[in-house]
């Protein structure tokens, strides 16, 4: 459960940064890249609660975060609850895409990881779509594919940079032990 | 662009009209007569043991698929957009009789599909643990042509699981986009996950998918379709004399305003019917070819439920609703009617039920399309595996390559995307239909033999030999 927590702690910190795509208010965090790189490198059992509590830290740092600088209303609490169901969205699907996938026909990774991104983005969208203020009606396909492909090879290369250097002290440990 | 698009219009043209239109029907004739119409004798006892299985849930070994798990790949590709769609532009271009032909044709189909899923039983292979068949294999096994049979999987895989993907993924958005006011690209990168999802979780994914999926669409147009015809009731009866009376004399319809003639109602009728059920196409024996049967002919007789659910339940559904709900208007000339075929079921799901049925028809068609593209990429699949080998990867690699196209259809002009499909479609067609003809007494042998086994109480499996010698 610690691990879970500090998951979800620097998942919530990761998402300060976070860079606007287009002008229909769509933006990509780090949050995301954080939590599943996470998940891969400390092999993470419990994927979809580990999601959820991260999406909630998220939420909350974003409701801390613009309450210095807006007056915070019910609403845009609201608009920043949805982004909790993006995580999920993302927990549901690396884990029947990755964890839960027993095809003798392996996928690589990176493709499962854009389809973790873009199934977490739709499901976001749909529930904005029916719930919130914020749609992003205009975000462009490119856009949406563009960020779910750059996400999933950042996450890749982290884990990939992970393996090489503290991996790799790791798998020492483990042996000398 | 349009000077090519206009080329392979008039190939596929050519392909469908003068040559599988016959081809097709000649089959189904010939089978039936060959075979003793298993469709009359077999069809209901097999639906029973089919529940019967269902029931007692038949388990089988990794790497195959249950009877019904295999019947409910194979409907999730034959249910399309054309049993809606395609359904409205026949009765509009052929008038309520086509109606009668386009059964006619499922009638003998389901003989010709029973042949296919016992050839696709009986040649299957192996590899990496997993059964896998399909017409590709009874070609290279049955008739020993190699080269014949990569360029069916060739045809195969661009139709199937790469323009047929296009096609289906095009009408999803579409279809979502414009009855709910959705973004078309968030509908696209939503079905891109659920279809990935799918796609990457193999055979038993699918299949599983397929088994809770399929029934439940089905079953939710049927009744849909038959509320429409209780609301409508007194209009059912004059609806069946229309599909009856114009079936041999359409000018007694509407007072002969239709303006066109029996031919032209027959040969509407029976090419939306054949295409409709693909049977003879080569699509559906990839999903028969991996269930797990006692005999080859008991899954030729599941195969046969699947164009009775196609063509007798759904097509004909689609057809009764357009009829008593009054959105077919006998009173208009055929070419007007036309015009509006697309919109036509779609106006009697609205006429039944109000904005609740567009949108019910709008989720229909998204459904039968979803399904479509998933049984359709099974098809596709087996076929990457037999140009492949043993090879993993490439398996893999075609995994990515159909969801690339996914979302590529999207972009595309839908008529061109159509005009493809269907001419890869046609050209799949005809390796498969000769293969047919050629094996044909093999099929003969393998119902002999079972029929033998039944009456001796024990059922076992044909040896390849004994089939070939008779």
């Amino acid at each position: 459960m610690l691990k879970i927590l500090l998951v979800a702690l620097l998942s919530a910190v990761a998402s300060i940064i976070n860079i606007p795509v287009g002008e229909s208010g769509f933006r990509v965090s780090a949050g995301i890249v954080v939590m599943v790189v996470l998940i891969i490198v400390w092999k993470m059992p419990r994927i979809m609660l580990t999601s959820l509590i991260s999406g909630i830290a998220v939420c909350l740092m974003r409701v801390l975060i613009d309450s210095f600088s807006v007056p915070m209303t019910l609403t845009l609490a609201g608009n920043y609850l949805l982004e909790v169901f993006f995580y999920l969205g993302y927990g549901l699907i690396y884990l029947l895409t990755v964890v839960r996938n027993r095809s003798i026909y392996k996928t690589p990774l990176v493709v499962s990881l854009v389809l973790s991104d873009v199934g977490g983005n739709a499901i976001e969208y749909f529930l904005r779509f029916i719930a919130a203020e914020e749609v992003w009606q205009n975000t462009s396909l490119n856009a949406i594919l563009l960020a779910a492909v750059a996400r999933s090879v950042v996450i890749i290369l982290l884990v990939w940079l992970y393996e090489i250097t503290l991996g790799k002290a790791d798998l020492k440990e483990e042996t000398a032990g | 662009m349009d000077h090519f698009m206009e080329i392979i219009g008039r190939i596929s043209g050519f392909i469908w009209d003068y040559i599988l239109l016959f081809a097709l029907l000649g089959v189904g004739v010939y089978m039936s007569i060959l075979l003793k119409f298993p469709q009359v004798t077999m069809l209901f006892p097999s639906i029973k043991k089919l529940i019967a299985d269902i029931k007692n849930k038949v388990k089988v070994q990794e790497g195959r698929m249950t009877p019904f798990q295999s019947l409910s790949t194979a409907v999730a590709a034959q249910v399309g957009t054309g049993n809606i769609v395609g359904v409205a532009t026949a009765i509009a271009s052929g008038g309520p009789g086509a109606a009668f032909w386009m059964m006619l044709s499922a009638f003998f189909g389901m003989s010709t599909i029973f042949a296919e899923a016992v050839l696709a039983q009986l040649y299957r292979e192996t590899k990496n643990g997993q059964l896998v068949g399909g017409p590709a294999y009874y070609i290279k096994n049955g008739l020993n042509a190699k080269w014949l049979s990569a360029l069916f999987a060739i045809f195969c895989i661009i139709a199937l699981g790469i323009v047929g993907i296009m096609v289906q993924s095009n009408s999803v958005v579409t279809s979502m986009s414009e009855m709910f006011k959705v973004s078309g690209n968030w509908v696209t990168v939503a079905l891109l996950a659920v279809v990935g999802v799918i796609l990457t979780g193999g055979m038993s994914r699918i299949a599983k998918f397929s088994e809770k999926v399929v029934p439940v669409m089905a079953f939710a147009y049927i009744l849909g379709s038959l509320i429409i015809v209780v609301i409508n009731f007194p209009l059912l009866l004059p609806a069946l004399r229309m599909i009856v009376v114009g079936a041999f004399s359409p000018e007694a319809i509407g007072g002969g305003v239709l303006g066109i003639t029996v031919q032209e109602t027959i040969r509407f009728g029976l090419a939306r019917g054949m295409f409709s059920n693909e049977a003879g196409m080569g699509s559906t024996p990839h999903s028969h070819a991996v269930a797990q049967t006692d005999h080859p002919a008991e899954q030729g007789f599941i195969a046969m439920i699947g164009v009775f659910i196609s063509t007798f339940l759904i097509c004909l559904s689609t057809v009764l609703v357009n009829l008593v709900s009054g959105s077919y208007q006998a009173t208009l000339p055929a070419v007007e009617m036309e015009k509006v075929s697309t919109l036509m079921t779609q106006n009697g799901f609205i006429q039944g039920f109000g904005a609740f049925g567009g949108a019910f028809l709008s989720i229909s068609l998204s459904s039968f399309a979803l399904t479509t593209i998933v049984g359709w990429y099974f098809f596709a699949e087996s076929n990457v595996k037999l140009l492949a080998g043993e090879k993993k990867i490439v398996v893999s690699g075609f995994k990515v390559v159909s969801l690339a196209f996914l979302v590529l259809g999207t972009f595309l002009n839908p008529d061109f995307v159509w005009k493809l499909a269907d001419l890869f479609n046609g050209l799949m067609a005809l390796p498969n239909i000769a293969a047919l003809i050629i094996l044909s007494f093999q099929v003969k042998r393998v119902l002999q033999h079972y029929k033998r086994q039944k009456a001796l109480g024990t059922l076992t499996w044909p040896h390849p030999e004994d089939i070939r010698k008779g």
